[in-house]
């Protein structure tokens, strides 16, 4: 009887272990490519607008252009930014999208801490299109820091596609500051 | 990798102890030569086919040959697209095998083998379609040859129906994108004549 006990408790960690006995290489479709100045950010009073227009055929330095609709079979890439707010002791908090306005032509947005700017492929099927205006509410020293990377969404069964990039503008390193009065 | 290796050394130290059993009676067991098995673990979790030969040369000395092949048209259907990086279609494993214990009922085992494998692996390919680059994921096949070693128990109901446990690790020699490793575990159900 000990032995068969014995064979059970091996054979229930073999049965534990049976995942073992697949390959547990993983393979990650993604592709990373370089653009710089692609999201642009600029101050208008107390307006920022944020907008991106990436062409489907993203050009490529010293090679030909990257066509990321055919990459990714994705009609939207996304990128994030975040908009803080000094508060009395002069530390930066996040701002709650209840903190400010937003006004988008194109594209769409998801807030929650991070603001997800999805940028919409237009009906040409030529450009990236994202254009959002943010307004704060409140007076004070706001800053809005952007992500460089802009990665497609929802690539299905195809390659994801991971843009480096830089923010141009108004921005310093991807970062502005401004102050609303 | 790591489970592996941790079940590995917990075989080493059970295989260790069993050295310490005997039997003095020699069992009719010895008389039967041959023995054919199926491995069930495979069989029911990856949906792979597994048969085995064993041949008995010694009391303690066997070598035989593992065929096993992939019988799940789903996997190869979900390859192209899901996160693993490989996939095996075939293996053919010679082994040759040393017995640990004196018992030939009840028996803990070292065992040295090859597998010649095969079967399909991912990678992305760059395509132009004459105005842009464009990537996708291609499936090309691979062949390859590794070499590894296991630890096994086994024992035998009525000296004919074995259940044989095999746990060991491989590494691939030669193709650049097959598999590194190898895992070699199977729970075998069979008969010996």
């Amino acid at each position: 009887m000990k032995k068969y006990i014995q064979f059970f408790a091996i054979a229930i960690l073999f049965t534990l272990f049976t995942g073992c006995t697949e390959s547990d290489d993983e393979f990650f479709a993604s592709k990373v490519v370089t653009a710089n100045g692609l999201i642009a950010v600029n101050l208008s009073g107390n307006t920022v607008a944020v907008s991106t227009a990436i062409p489907r055929l993203l050009p490529q330095t010293g090679g030909n252009p990257f066509d990321l609709y055919l990459t990714t079979t994705s009609n939207q890439f996304f990128f994030n930014y975040t908009l803080e707010k000094k508060n009395a002791n002069n530390v930066w908090e996040l701002v709650a999208p209840s903190g400010y306005n937003v006004v988008t032509s194109s594209g769409s947005n998801q807030f929650g801490d991070y603001i997800a700017a999805i940028c919409q492929l237009d009906a040409l099927e030529t450009t990236y299109e994202y254009d959002t205006t943010i307004a704060p509410i409140a007076t004070g020293d706001y800053r809005l820091t952007v992500d460089n990377e802009v990665v497609s969404i929802d690539s299905k069964n195809a390659v994801t596609v991971i843009i480096k990039t830089t923010a141009v503008g108004d921005t310093t390193n991807n970062v502005l500051e401004f102050t609303v009065n | 990798m790591k489970k592996i290796s941790l079940l590995f050394c917990f075989f080493l130290a059970v295989g260790a102890f069993a050295q310490t059993s005997s039997d003095s009676i020699v069992s009719p067991i010895v008389a039967k030569k041959n023995e054919i098995k199926i491995d069930v673990l495979n069989l029911i979790s990856n949906g792979r086919v597994g048969i085995s030969y064993e041949r008995f040369l010694k009391h303690d000395f066997s070598i035989g040959v593992t065929g096993m092949f992939l019988n799940k048209a789903s996997k190869e259907d979900d390859f192209p697209t899901d996160d693993t990086r490989t996939l095996i279609d075939y293996q053919v494993i010679p082994y040759v095998r040393y017995a640990l214990s004196k018992s030939a009922a009840n028996l803990y085992y070292v065992e040295a083998f090859s597998s010649i494998n095969g079967g399909q692996y991912k990678e992305l390919t760059t395509l132009n379609n004459g105005a842009a680059d464009y990537v996708v994921t291609t499936v090309k096949d691979y062949n390859d040859v590794a070499i590894g070693a296991s630890i096994g128990y086994k024992f035998y109901i009525k000296e004919s129906f074995v259940v044989d446990l095999t746990l060991g690790m491989g590494k691939n020699l030669f193709h650049a994108d097959s598999p590194e490793t190898l895992s070699r575990i199977g729970i075998n159900v069979g008969y010996r004549f």
